[in-house]
Parts: C-alpha cells; sequence; structure tokens
C-alpha cells in the first residue's frame, strides 16, 4: 500500500492520448492508497471517496494539458490533499453527506498497540489544525519526504518541517503515556 | 517501538481497514461523461448567450435618470468684510520662486503667479474674486452641482466669499467661507488687482463648525502628520486629507492620503496620516464634514501647508519635526472590508478595525462593500433570508443608513457599485435558480449577461466619468468583462468581451475583479492556475486596458491568488488566498501591494477589501 503511494507505477507509459488507459492504470494502482490518504485527513470514508473520484475525473478532462505524465501521481496526490481541506472547511457549512463511521476491523498493529492508545492518537490528530494533519498524515502514513509534501501542500519545505514539528508535538502527549 | 514508528504503525493501522467501494471506477466514468456532456453543451450555449445578450440590450427601454440640472445652486449671500482680515502676505524676502506660498489654491509659488501675470488668459477666472471662489468650489470642493450666482468683494487686500449651497426640499444651507488674498505684489502691469488666490477656507451651516488645531501651516509638514480639530455640532466622522498640488500648477490636486476619523462637540479628533513624497511642496490639510440629512458636505476648513518628505532633503524640517519616518508609503490609511459578515473599517497600517457597521444579523450577513467617494458612504449587500437581499448605505459616521435596493421581487441583489455621479448599478439574480442568468441594473435599465444555466456578475465598476460600466461575469467555465454604456444600455464592444492577454503556457488564468484607475484605464485582476488539474496557484496578476490592449500591469507571486482587489492611487489591497486546488474556499488574508514591493500582510479573516481613498 506504501509503495503504491510513493511509485511511479505504469504511468510514464501511458500514451497522451489515451487517458482511459492512463486513469484506468492509476486507478488499479493508487485508487485505494488515495481514499485511505484522504479518510485520515477527513473523518469518513465516504466523503474520502468522492473526494478521489473528483479528482479522478478532474484529472481525466485535463488530461491533455498534462505536459509531464510522471508526475500524474503527485497531481492527484496534491488534489486530494487540497480537496480534503477544503471540505474540511466547508463541512459545517455545506453538509452534504452525513459522517459515515470508520469500519471497524482490527489489524496486526492495532493490536500490538492498544486501542485506547489508538483512539487517543487518532481523536488528538482530528484536533491538529489542517496542515499540521496534513504534514503529519502525508509523513507517517504517506512516507512522503519533505519535499514531496511541500509539493502536495503547496507550501514552502521550511513550512513542512514546521508543520510536522509542531503536529508531532501535539501528538506525543498522548503517545507517551503508552510507551 | 519508539514515537515516530508507533505514530506511523498507529496511521495504517487506521486507514488501511479501510476498503473502497468496488464502485468507484464506475462513478468516475460517470463523472467524466458528464463533464463531457457538459462541456458540448457548454460551446454551444456559449455562442447563444452571445447573441442573447445582444437582443437582449437592444430590447432595453431607456428611461431618463434625474435632471441633474435639478439638485442644487448656490446662491449670493452678503459679502461681510472680514473683521480680522488674513491677507496673504506675499512672498517673504528670502523665499525662492519655487517656494510655496500660504495659498490654498490654484497657484502656490511666486513662479506660477509670476507666468500668471504675464498671461493672464491661461486661467482668466483669477481675474476676480466671483469667478475665483466659483472655479474653487467646483474644482477644489468638488460641488459639481452646485453655481455661485454671484458674491461681493470688500476693498483691501482681502475678501470673504461666502456662497450658501441650497438643496432643493432641504431647508438647511451650508455656507462656505473661503478668504480670497490679493496683495498689491500680485497686482498686473495693467493695472487690475490679480491674481486672485484662496488662502484659506473655513465654513460652517450655522450650527455646526470645523476647525484644524495642528498643524498651523507656519512650519513644514513631514510624514507622518498628526493632524487634530475640533467639531461643534452633532457627533460625526471628520473626513480629513493631506492633498498636494499639480505639478507646474495644473489643475486639481492630489489626494496623498486620507482617513476617517469619528468626532464629537465634546471629543476633539485627531489622525496621523501617513503620505508619499508629493510632486510639489505646496499642499493643504482638509477636513470636512457631511450632512447627517443627505451625506452631502456640510462643513469644510482648509490650511496651505508646506509639505516636505524625507526624499526632499528638507533635514530642517525632519529635525524640526523629529518623528521617525519609515519612508514614504503611499497606501491608504484605512479599508473597509468584511468580518464575519459584518462590515468594518480597518486601518492598513495595523489590520486593526477601527469600528463595525453593521450589526451580527441572520439571514446572511453583510457582504459586497465599496466606497461611495462623493458622499463619504459605503455601499453594501445586506442578507435578509433565503433568497433575499437589500443594498443599503451607510455613512462613514455610521449614520443614518439608507436601503437603496428593497429586498424582494424573488431576485438577490449584489455587487452594487455607484459613480461618481451618483448612478447606482448592480447585479440582480433569479432566487429560485441559484445558477441562472443574471442581470445589471443601471436605473431602469436591465441587461442580461449568462444563460438560463450558467452565469454570475462577480464584480462591477463605473468608469471615472460615468460612461462605462465594466461588468466582470463569470460563467460555468470561463469569467468574461464586458463593458456597457449605461445610456444606451448596450455593449460598447459589439456584445464581445474584453480581449485578453496571452496566457503563459501550462496556465489558466480566469478574471477575478474589474476596477478603474483614475486616469480612466480600466485594470482587471487576473487569477491564475496551472492548466493542470489542481495543481496549484500559479499567482495573481492585473492587467492594465489601454489603446494597445491589455497588458501585464503587476505580476503578484505564484502562491498567491488574489480576489477582491482594489486599487488606491498606486496600490492595491488585495484578499489573498494561498490555494492549490479550485479556491472556492474563503480568502484567508487581506495584504497590501505596491508596485514595487512585496506583500504586507494587513489582517486574517477579512474579505472584500476596498480602499477608503
Amino acid at each position: 500500500m506504501i509503495e503504491a503511494m510513493t511509485g511511479e507505477v505504469g504511468v510514464a507509459a501511458v500514451a497522451w492520448t489515451d487517458a482511459d488507459v492512463a486513469l484506468s492504470d492509476l486507478y488499479r494502482a493508487h485508487y485505494r492508497s488515495l481514499v485511505r490518504l484522504a479518510a485520515l485527513l477527513l473523518d469518513d470514508v465516504g466523503t474520502s471517496e468522492e473526494v478521489v473520484q473528483d479528482t479522478f475525473v478532474q484529472m481525466h478532462i485535463g488530461w491533455r494539458r498534462l505536459r509531464d505524465p510522471d508526475k500524474a501521481l503527485a497531481y492527484l496526490r496534491q488534489s486530494v490533499v487540497n480537496r480534503s481541506r477544503s471540505r474540511m472547511r466547508h463541512r459545517q457549512v455545506v453538509a452534504k453527506h452525513a459522517p459515515k463511521p470508520m469500519p471497524d476491523a482490527a489489524s496486526a498493529e492495532y493490536e500490538a498497540i492498544g486501542s485506547a492508545e489508538r483512539a487517543a492518537v487518532v481523536a488528538a490528530l482530528r484536533l491538529l489544525p489542517d496542515r499540521q494533519r496534513e504534514a503529519v498524515v502525508l509523513r507517517y502514513y504517506g512516507d512522503l519526504s519533505e519535499s514531496e509534501i511541500a509539493r502536495a501542500m503547496g507550501v514552502s519545505n521550511g513550512a513542512v518541517k514546521s508543520h510536522v514539528h509542531r503536529g508531532l508535538a501535539a501528538l506525543s502527549r498522548h503517545l507517551e503515556p503508552f510507551a | 517501538m519508539n514515537a515516530d514508528e508507533k505514530l506511523r504503525a498507529i496511521l495504517r493501522a487506521e486507514a488501511d481497514v479501510i476498503e473502497p467501494s468496488p464502485a468507484g471506477w464506475d462513478r468516475i466514468r460517470e463523472g467524466i461523461v458528464v463533464r463531457r456532456r457538459r462541456r458540448l453543451w457548454l460551446r454551444s450555449s456559449l455562442a447563444a448567450a452571445t447573441a442573447m445578450s445582444l437582443v437582449a440590450v437592444v430590447a432595453v427601454v431607456a428611461t431618463r435618470d434625474g435632471d441633474p440640472d435639478a439638485r442644487g445652486v448656490i446662491v449670493a449671500t452678503q459679502l461681510p468684510r472680514p473683521d480680522e482680515p488674513t491677507p496673504s502676505s506675499g512672498p517673504p524676502a528670502s523665499a525662492t520662486q519655487d517656494d510655496p506660498l500660504p495659498v490654498v489654491w490654484p497657484l502656490t509659488t511666486q513662479r506660477q503667479i509670476n507666468y500668471w501675470q504675464a498671461n493672464p488668459a491661461s486661467r482668466p477666472a483669477l481675474r476676480s474674486p466671483e469667478t475665483t471662489a466659483k472655479e474653487f468650489v467646483l474644482r477644489y470642493l468638488g460641488l459639481s452641482e452646485a453655481r455661485v450666482d454671484s458674491s461681493g468683494v470688500a476693498a483691501g487686500t482681502s475678501f470673504w466669499v461666502v456662497s450658501r449651497l441650497i438643496i432643493p426640499g432641504d431647508e438647511k444651507t451650508r455656507v462656505f467661507i473661503a478668504t480670497v488674498a490679493v496683495t498689491a505684489g500680485y497686482a498686473g502691469d495693467d493695472g487690475e488687482p490679480g491674481p486672485f488666490l484662496v488662502s484659506r477656507v473655513e465654513s460652517g451651516d450655522g450650527v455646526e463648525s470645523l476647525s484644524i488645531t495642528s498643524p498651523t501651516g507656519e512650519s513644514p509638514v513631514l510624514s507622518p502628520v498628526t493632524v487634530r480639530g475640533a467639531v461643534t455640532g452633532v457627533d460625526e466622522s471628520v473626513r480629513v486629507e493631506i492633498r498636494a498640488h499639480q505639478p507646474a500648477g495644473a489643475a486639481g490636486y492630489l489626494e496623498l492620503a486620507k482617513a476617517f476619523v469619528p468626532a464629537g462637540a465634546e471629543q476633539p479628533w485627531e489622525t496621523t496620516l501617513t503620505f508619499p513624497e508629493p510632486p510639489e511642496n505646496a499642499g493643504a490639510v482638509y477636513a470636512s464634514t457631511a450632512s447627517p440629512a443627505d451625506g452631502k458636505l456640510s462643513a469644510v476648513t482648509v490650511i496651505p501647508v508646506a509639505l516636505t518628505s524625507p526624499k526632499m532633503g528638507d533635514d530642517a524640517a525632519q529635525a524640526a519635526t523629529a518623528q521617525p519616518t519609515t519612508g514614504p508609503v503611499t497606501y491608504p490609511a484605512q479599508f473597509v472590508a468584511v468580518e464575519g459578515g459584518r462590515i468594518g473599517l480597518y486601518e492598513t497600517k495595523t489590520g486593526k478595525r477601527v469600528r463595525y457597521y453593521t450589526e451580527a444579523l441572520p439571514g446572511g450577513g453583510a457582504s459586497d462593500p465599496s466606497v461611495y467617494e462623493n458622499y463619504s458612504s459605503i455601499l453594501y449587500v445586506q442578507g435578509e433570508g433565503t433568497c433575499a437581499s437589500s443594498v443599503r448605505s451607510v455613512r462613514f459616521d455610521g449614520s443614518p443608513r439608507e436601503t437603496l435596493v428593497a429586498a424582494g421581487g424573488g431576485r438577490v441583489a449584489s455587487r452594487p457599485a455607484m459613480s461618481d455621479s451618483g448612478r447606482l448599478a448592480y447585479a440582480s439574480s433569479v432566487c429560485n435558480r441559484a445558477d441562472g442568468a443574471t442581470e445589471l441594473v443601471v436605473g431602469s435599465k436591465r441587461i442580461r449577461f449568462g444563460t438560463e444555466e450558467g452565469g454570475s456578475i462577480n464584480d462591477l465598476a463605473w468608469s471615472p466619468k460615468g460612461d462605462r460600466i465594466a461588468v466582470l461575469v463569470g460563467l460555468i467555465d470561463s469569467t468574461e468583462i464586458y463593458l456597457v454604456d449605461p445610456e444606451s444600455a448596450q455593449s460598447v464592444v459589439q456584445g464581445q468581451p474584453m480581449p485578453r492577454p496571452p496566457d503563459e503556457e501550462g496556465v489558466d488564468c480566469d478574471w477575478s475583479s474589474v476596477t478603474y484607475a483614475s486616469d480612466g484605464r480600466l485594470l482587471a485582476g487576473q487569477a491564475c492556475w496551472s492548466e493542470i488539474p489542481d495543481a496549484g496557484s500559479r499567482g495573481s496578476r492585473i492587467v492594465a486596458f489601454d489603446e494597445a490592449g491589455p497588458r501585464p500591469f503587476l505580476t503578484l507571486p505564484e502562491r498567491i491568488v488574489a480576489f477582491d482587489v482594489d486599487r488606491s492611487i498606486d496600490h492595491f489591497v488585495l484578499g489573498m488566498i494561498q490555494c492549490g486546488e479550485t479556491c472556492e474556499h474563503a480568502p484567508e488574508s487581506v495584504e497590501r501591494f505596491s508596485i514595487d514591493g512585496d506583500p504586507v500582510k494587513v489582517a486574517d479573516g477579512l474579505t472584500q477589501p476596498a480602499w477608503v481613498d
């Protein structure tokens, strides 16, 4: 999953004029990971799926103008981050969809960490300012480099450092008691 | 497991249990098909929309607005001689020919006076105090509707000129008293006195009086300057300006800085103004109040001063004032903006709110403020519930308010703009079709823009002469600017939008605002994005239209997409967005820009800023 987010599976080989094929490849390789990324930035799966689907539609419409297909995934990721941010801001104003609860299935890592700690950290993550939450998620879930995060968020590398640092500082209060 | 590893594991555990719906690809395909159909439809409908707008403007029935000749006159009154004349003393012995004289208007140096005496036909109005007064009232006080029927002159070296302005239907009169001075030294070779010059202006309407106590005009004024004064009568707002004369005795004046300050009988007023380097040393400190009854000029006081700035090298003046300076800056001192659905007045330097003009009301709040300069008021839109809004006016003193366009009729009013001559234009949309076509309303004329499926008027601007309205129209996938003749209610350029400057490769720009420069040029803001979907901002720019067509006028940094751009004489205030996606969220802050300078954040949480200048 993590590899799929950061890899460039099959994109460079796609012909300019064949947007359908290109989008199909991108969908197979990255759709799931992008939805999961959005789900960490938002708080319900339905909205996360809509955000990613809208991003794919936009990418298809503008595919002919895409000068560097190798960057398609980066554009998708950036669009997902921005759209998620926008949805968060507008949620209180225009609530189109009632939040759906996150699936409740346990993983091995979940079992190892413990539900109390995970719940506390996730709750704290939801309370972070938008940009801190984005930086933390892209760094620790997406495993993106500082430059990649900066590009996805549309900010400088220095700003990424600052957002990650502040976000971690806020979350560490919930991590330490379980260490 | 350290904290980093633990956080990584928690996030994966939280996200990896999510399995998207298998219908994701189908939904994407549906979205693509819908967009394709929409685009195909749009291409055909845009052509139809152009034809429709042409038909619509032809069908408009032109009706004449109010007769401007019937709105006000100035009549003669008795002309008392002042008990304590304040003659102009003429140039001091040590003065050079270009040193400013203690004159408000219109000739301010001995060189200019010498030129007039050699060429009195260049400004024949200065041959008599009566015609000088008429010119002064018209050109300096800006009372274009007023007429000086007669006045009188007392013998000697100074004269009072008293003009009384009577508005039909308004029993209140406004009296302006200007000391028009001439000395023997200024007499022409033909033995006729002249030129007559306005050396001081004081006024009142019998109820209130307005005075400037500092500066006095006895020493040069250096930016920033603190202006103090007093007013008697009702509590109100005082408009304070630093004015400079145009270079080489040209007509008119330059408004270097302006502020509105609250004042009252128990509250002496005071404000500090920062002004740029003036073109000439000669200037004036101007203060005025507006009538609470109709917002028109009520009292005015003007004193001549010598302006100086650090660049002018007047070390003595700088030492005398001993005030710190950060160099010339030219942005207006204040601006209005929307904050949480309320209209407010803000200091440009600090972003501090001076006051609110509207309350926090349900129904959508207030929006779309614009400064109605002639009457020192603010136009705005007040939301009044679902699909209802009114156009209102509030004076800078806070009252009384007027409703210029009442809510109702199943339409929503927005983007009001007032011409210098007092003509209101605004956009009107059908309530029950949120994306339906929009009308531009000017008096009884209505001009339709857009189509049934889409179209909105995003911004309006009157030309300085009032003979054009620039209309920024938002369509489904594009924005266009149209020039409209308000008299004929027809598009000036045969229904065609204004041309666009060529975009940089890979960059797509939308019009974001329109405004006019004082020289008559149309300026338009463009918000630009990468053509790659959602790939982020590519900055904004200001485009100037002149005879050669559109050309870039000011380019903003790439990180910034600016909306609601308003322009002062040389500078801009911007609603700023750091955006990368669709920029549909609200502007994050207001920043000010100069042509040569970097953006400076003024305040967060404000939208739709407009200079008070």
